[in-house]
């Protein structure tokens, strides 16, 4: 304790100093602690999204965790089967199936053809480490209905998961998957192997209405996380003829900038070829090759100001400086903090079963920053959101929301020939921008955040832009963050300060779950035969 | 001037059986054209984007060699899709005449210049002092060349059956060049060639030219790291059997960075009596390669030099093992472009056995060497098929519009299923395909080109 005071006497102290060093020419904000404040209690907002888990898939126990553990329920519209009988809505559903692909393979090997007659439930995941699944424009929309050809057959039917995981083992990896018939689409976790989440989301503020912004896969998605558009594209840049070139949309960072509010990007640099380089050079390399701000042309403004005054490339640092920002109280006023992927602790499944990836060591390193910034001088007036950039292909029982189309483009200019949604134009709908993705978990961290609290609003994550402008006086950068409800007078109690004393004790991350890609399902499936 | 006999057109293939010389009569035009150094736009080596400066422009102004049936230059003579930037091969066996003429449709004054060859001054298509008649063909006119393929235009004793020289114009060369107008010449030794000069003991041969074209006054947008005229997986064509006695023809032109190292991936060839992996090339070198292609599969062939692999010199080549057994079924012809509501492709069944069942894939060609799967790529039958009987098979179709920016559909059965229970399935991707081109002049491919899967998905 008193060691804990000492830091916080010294983190003040180093922050008065950089109070009286930096921040010249940059607008003024207010810092007011205490109860009786107001958004601008907030000084600093850190977004990390990590990579491709549905809400189902890793939240959907939520109300089983809450009974076992004597945690007084509430409404969580996690799986149905978790549901108490009888009580607070929604009450107890059957599990969710998807149709499982019919054994006799009657259109060939190669393709999964979903009968109903071989259903595969909802089932608790064997392994840590899933296989790849596949997330894209393509297989969302089948996700979204199994027979998706626009116009005939587009109502929401979410059967077609198990459909799309099989497929994409069957097709698409270039490393072997062994989950040929796509169950682990329908895996889900608990409080076992996602002790520390599950805690947090209780403790704090979460969310069971929360959508990625668009239905394909992480890069757009992260364009709609810094800019709410991805300005046509359906596809990563230069996937095909026409999304050759780099977004021209504003993205968040140069509001930011222009209106004097102070940022940065942390991007992991371990085991990267940025990580022996230091200064602009780094932050260069650390740009271009991992930073997802490198899909927008503002990326050429921040190279091109290297040695400049602003040098924007001051804003692109190391991960390892997150932790001494949190602790010398020299956050930015928005932080994004990119994912770990190349340390393969972003959450993603799998690319390649030699390689498996943890979704305990990922929620440890998460946990990491969280306790970090919990025990920290920062504390006081900061928010950590945490989610997920897309759903990843595992099930949701939620369907994607209709949503405001961004900006001029309303449907996507790169889908290719025989593309799900090619030549349907529509300006609005499932095959226009005007549609969220799936839903995805989320956490708001924060002394501000409600305590046990859950928001049934609708967003999607565009929604943290619009917190942002809001508190900095910026504008909305396209219709889609301008619709967003407020997250600040939902998710947020500034004049109280629930959380003005962070949860003393959060449990350690289990770290020792299954590994094994090769058995993502018990032995015997509900519904399979198996 | 004209001191050569000239043939008729008929008498050369009359005459060309015995290995008496012959006169070899080619019409080359210098044309203006828009090239595109990665038609696909993307990199297809591994489904990633080609990276900036290069991807912000990929189509260029280029001047290049193009060649005729005849003299009144209306019919282009189809080349082989891995010539790519460069002109047509001209081809010869030592004795023989070779007779080109040139018709400049370019903007500004050209000529050709071959290497190897033996000419005379006026012959020489270069512009220096003293000229000579053939040094500059204004454009709109026409000049015929006269070259002859003498003792020391062909191989020596220890080399390879038949060798590569340049042609290139030599007006401005350093501009020329860059612009396009670049080609190659094979001679083959005396007696050993075919009648349309190729080499007897070699079933195939390729030319391959490293070069870097500079496209922006040496601004690294505009430098194209290119093997015949195209990157990062985008050069077409390089098939070849299992088995096939293979040939490498490997040029180097350009500047002072245009040092090159030409690496096959997969296989070794014997050159300059060495069994080597990698060709070392300089500006203006002519190397010849020879490969024994019994690796089956799709290799990388690239420049070696770092910075030129980082800029995308590197293409693929594929061996491809021969059908050893009977397809099940044809493909007959589809129709895939002309119905707004459905598609349709007729299917015949090549067994002798009736068919119960079917699985066919499908497969779309968006650009040469860009091969995907659509989204909705299978086709079935679950009705009976007669042997010898035909069927067509139906889809419902997206909008006409866009399917027309598919250049061709590859198909081939994923499985077929027999009245007596026995089943055919394939034994590897893409065995019995055949791919309906949308242009009726498009080349057929032996072989398919790997499908663009990206290596890492997010």
């Amino acid at each position: 304790m008193q060691d804990q005071h000492r830091w916080l006497s010294t983190g003040i102290l180093l922050l008065g100093l950089f109070d009286l060093l930096g921040c010249v020419g940059m607008k003024p904000t207010t810092t007011t602690t205490g109860p009786g404040g107001d958004i601008n209690s907030l000084n600093h907002i850190i977004i990390l999204a990590q990579e491709n888990r549905s809400l189902d898939h890793y939240f959907g126990y939520m109300r089983a965790y809450w009974a076992a553990n004597g945690i007084p329920d509430q409404s969580f519209d996690g799986l149905p089967q978790f549901n108490p009988t009888s009580g607070i809505a929604p009450l107890q559903g059957p599990a969710p199936t998807n149709p499982g692909c019919d054994p006799t393979n009657p259109d060939g090997p190669d393709i999964c053809t979903p009968n109903a007659n071989y259903p595969v439930s909802s089932f608790h995941m064997q392994s840590v480490c899933t296989e790849e699944l596949s997330p894209f424009w393509n297989e969302s929309h089948e996700d979204w209905n199994a027979d998706f050809f626009y116009p005939s057959t587009v109502s929401p039917l979410l059967n077609g998961f198990v459909k799309s995981a099989a497929n994409d083992a069957r097709q698409y990896t270039a490393a072997p998957v062994n989950d040929i018939n796509g169950y682990r689409a329908m895996g889900y976790f608990q409080d076992s192997e996602l002790n520390y989440y599950y805690h947090m989301a209780t403790q704090f503020a979460t969310s069971d209405r929360w959508f990625s912004p668009v239905m394909t896969r992480t890069q757009l998605n992260r364009m709609y996380l810094v800019a709410a558009t991805s300005q046509g594209y359906a596809y990563p840049i230069g996937s095909n003829s026409a999304d050759q070139t780099q977004l021209t949309a504003t993205t968040i960072f140069e509001e930011l900038q222009n209106a004097g509010i102070t940022w940065k990007i942390y991007v992991n640099a371990d085991n990267t070829n940025c990580a022996t380089m230091t200064g602009d050079e780094q932050s260069a390399c650390l740009l271009q090759g991992y930073s997802y701000l490198n899909q927008f042309s503002y990326e050429q403004t921040i190279l091109n100001s290297a040695g400049q005054s602003p040098d924007l490339l001051q804003n692109i640092v190391p991960m390892t400086q997150f932790s001494s920002d949190v602790q010398n109280g020299t956050l930015p006023q928005v932080a994004l903090i990119e994912p770990p992927s190349i340390e393969g602790l972003d959450e993603h499944p799998s690319d390649n079963d030699q390689y498996p990836e943890n979704v305990q060591t990922g929620a440890s390193y998460v946990a990491g920053l969280i306790n970090g910034l919990m025990n920290s001088p920062s504390w006081k007036d900061s928010a950590l959101i945490l989610t997920y950039d897309e759903a990843g292909g595992f099930y949701d029982h939620v369907p994607p929301q209709t949503a405001v189309v961004p900006d001029q483009y309303s449907y996507p200019i790169d889908l290719q020939p025989t593309d799900q949604c090619d030549g349907a134009n529509q300006s609005s709908g499932i095959c226009s921008f005007g549609m969220t993705g799936f839903r995805v978990p989320m956490i708001v961290i924060s002394p501000f955040a409600k305590k046990n609290f859950v928001s049934h609003t609708v967003y999607d994550y565009t929604a943290i832009l619009t917190l942002i402008e809001k508190r900095f006086g910026v504008s909305a950068l396209t219709n889609r963050d301008k619709s967003q409800a407020d997250m600040s007078a939902d998710f947020f109690d500034f004049t109280n300060i629930p959380w003005a004393t962070p949860p003393s004790n959060p449990p350690a991350q289990n770290t020792s779950g299954n590994c094994s890609t090769a058995s993502p399902v018990p032995n015997a499936v509900p519904g399979t035969g198996r | 001037m004209k001191i050569f006999p000239i043939f008729a057109l008929g008498l050369v293939c009359l005459s060309a059986r015995a290995s008496l010389a012959v006169t070899r009569h080619y019409y080359i035009a210098a044309e203006d054209v828009n090239w595109n150094f990665a038609p696909s736009g993307i990199n297809l080596l591994n489904a990633t984007p080609i990276r900036q400066p290069w991807s912000l422009k990929l189509q260029w102004p280029k001047t290049r060699f193009v060649e005729y049936t005849d003299n009144t230059f209306t019919v282009r003579k189809r080349q082989p899709d891995w010539l790519g930037i460069l002109g047509p091969i001209i081809r010869g066996e030592v004795g023989d005449e070779i007779v080109v003429e040139f018709l400049n449709r370019g903007h500004v004054g050209h000529d050709m210049h071959p290497h190897g060859l033996r000419y005379d001054k006026d012959n020489e298509g270069s512009l220096y002092l003293p000229f000579g008649k053939g040094d500059r063909v204004a454009p709109g006119h026409r000049f015929v060349y006269h070259w002859f393929a003498n003792a020391g235009s062909g191989p020596q004793p220890g080399q390879p059956s038949s060798i590569v020289w340049w042609y290139h114009a030599h007006v401005d060369p350093a501009i020329e060049i860059n612009a396009g107008l670049i080609g190659p010449i094979i001679i083959t030794a005396k007696g050993k060639a075919r009648s349309d000069g190729s080499p007897k003991d070699v079933d195939r041969e390729f030319v391959a030219s490293f070069m870097i074209f500079d496209q922006m006054a040496g601004k690294p947008a505009g430098l194209f790291y290119a093997i015949n005229g195209f990157i990062f997986g985008n050069l077409p064509g390089l098939y070849m059997k299992q088995g096939e006695r293979v040939r490498w023809h490997l040029l180097g032109m350009g500047n002072e960075i245009d040092v090159h190292t030409a690496h096959w991936h997969g296989e070794t060839v014997v050159e300059s009596m060495r069994s080597t992996d990698v060709v070392e090339l300089l500006p203006g070198s002519m190397r010849t390669a020879d490969m024994i292609a019994d690796n089956p599969g799709t290799w990388m062939f690239h420049c070696h030099v770092e910075d030129h692999m980082e800029g995308g010199m590197m293409a693929a080549y594929t061996i491809y093992p021969p059908q050893t057994r009977s397809c099940p079924v044809e493909f007959v012809n589809g129709d895939l472009w002309n119905n707004e509501e459905k598609l349709a492709l007729t299917i015949k069944n090549a067994s002798h056995k009736p068919i119960r069942q079917l699985a066919i894939t499908s497969e779309i060609f968006l650009a040469p060497q860009d091969l995907r799967r659509p989204s909705d790529f299978g086709w079935s039958s679950k009705a009976a098929i007669a042997p010898g009987e035909e069927k067509t098979l139906e889809k419902p179709a997206t909008q006409s519009e866009s399917m027309k920016k598919i250049i061709g559909w590859a198909f081939f059965p994923a499985m077929v299923k027999y009245e007596d229970g026995t089943e055919w399935l394939p034994q590897r991707e893409g065995e019995c395909f055949k791919v309906i081109w949308r242009d009726s002049d498009h080349p057929e491919v032996p072989a398919l080109p790997p499908r663009q899967i990206e290596i890492n998905a997010d």
